[in-house]
């Protein structure tokens, strides 16, 4: 489920700009090859959603890239530059 | 929300008509009954709104996904049902045997024929979505939910029923004869129903605002 209305997810995802740079692949055909359907991949775009592990690995099995790539965890960077 | 779409505002005065009419109109209209005709009209009115919403799923930010449809049309057919329940309750708590009274069986007859037309709208829904991708993570998460919310509300209810029955003295509990207290568990069957699929909608609401 989405997470609480009004705080910014600490997870951002870059699955709006993977979908272009692989072709311009629409929502339809990213949300048929991992297996949702296309109302889960606009809430992912939108920041709405945290996804599964599972769908986590869908998404960049998709893209063909590592789920780092998709996702980023920007508390954990914020923390690593201070140290 | 599909009531709520611009384009399908003109289902309302159907809709709201349909309401008026099970719940205020004459008992008969056009020869038949009112609750028949109201909820006829209420399907017809809903059904066309739900398929409105659905057409807009070529958009890139509308559409409704198969099992948020799915959850409108349990809404509406599950109100529908425990409002026609509802408003024949009187008539079949006054009945002296529920098997052959008449006014049962047109009431069980339109109880019927609004439950096969929800199964038929369903199947007819399945058919429309050729998508392969059915329900997802987060529909059974909310379907979950719901299916948990239905059963408290149920187990509460149950509860308090029983509570009523069993406190309540002997002499004045002459109302509770087995045809009434039957009524009353299918109550609550029908009444968790429909707080399950209302449940659905406002998740779904909720999620997708």
């Amino acid at each position: 489920m989405s997470e609480e209305r009004g705080q910014a997810p600490p997870i951002r995802n870059h699955i709006r700009r993977l979908r272009f740079a692989h072709g311009e692949m629409t929502q339809e055909e990213l949300a048929r090859n991992c297996g949702v359907t296309r109302q889960t991949i606009i809430a992912l775009e939108g920041h709405k959603y945290l996804p599964s592990l599972e769908l986590a690995f869908r998404l960049a099995r998709a893209f063909e890239v590592g789920v780092e790539e998709v996702f980023e965890w920007r508390v954990e960077r914020e923390t690593s530059e201070d140290a | 929300m599909v009531l709520f779409q611009r384009s399908a505002l003109w289902v309302l005065p159907p809709l709201l008509g349909g309401l008026a009419l099970m719940l205020f109109g004459p008992a008969r209209v056009l020869g038949l009954s009112n609750l028949l005709v109201g909820g006829l009209l209420v399907v017809v009115s809903g059904w066309a709104g739900l398929h409105l919403r659905v057409r807009g799923s070529a958009d890139e930010n509308a559409g409704l996904a198969h099992a948020e449809a799915q959850a409108w049309l349990g809404a509406l057919f599950a109100n529908l049902i425990y409002l026609v329940f509802l408003a024949q309750l009187r008539t079949l708590g006054e009945a002296a045997n529920l098997a052959q009274d008449p006014a049962v069986h047109m009431a069980a007859m339109i109880l019927g024929m609004f439950a096969a037309i929800w199964l038929l709208l369903t199947w007819r829904l399945h058919a429309r979505y050729a998508d392969p991708v059915v329900e997802d993570e987060r529909d059974r998460a909310i379907a979950r939910k719901t299916a948990a919310f239905g059963d408290s509300a149920l187990m509460i209810c149950v509860a308090m029923t029983a509570l009523v029955l069993a406190v309540v003295p002997t002499s004045e509990s002459a109302w509770a004869t087995p045809p009434r207290v039957a009524l009353m568990l299918f109550n609550l069957l029908l009444l968790r129903v429909a707080l399950r699929w209302n449940a659905a909608v406002l998740l779904y609401w909720w999620d997708r605002r």
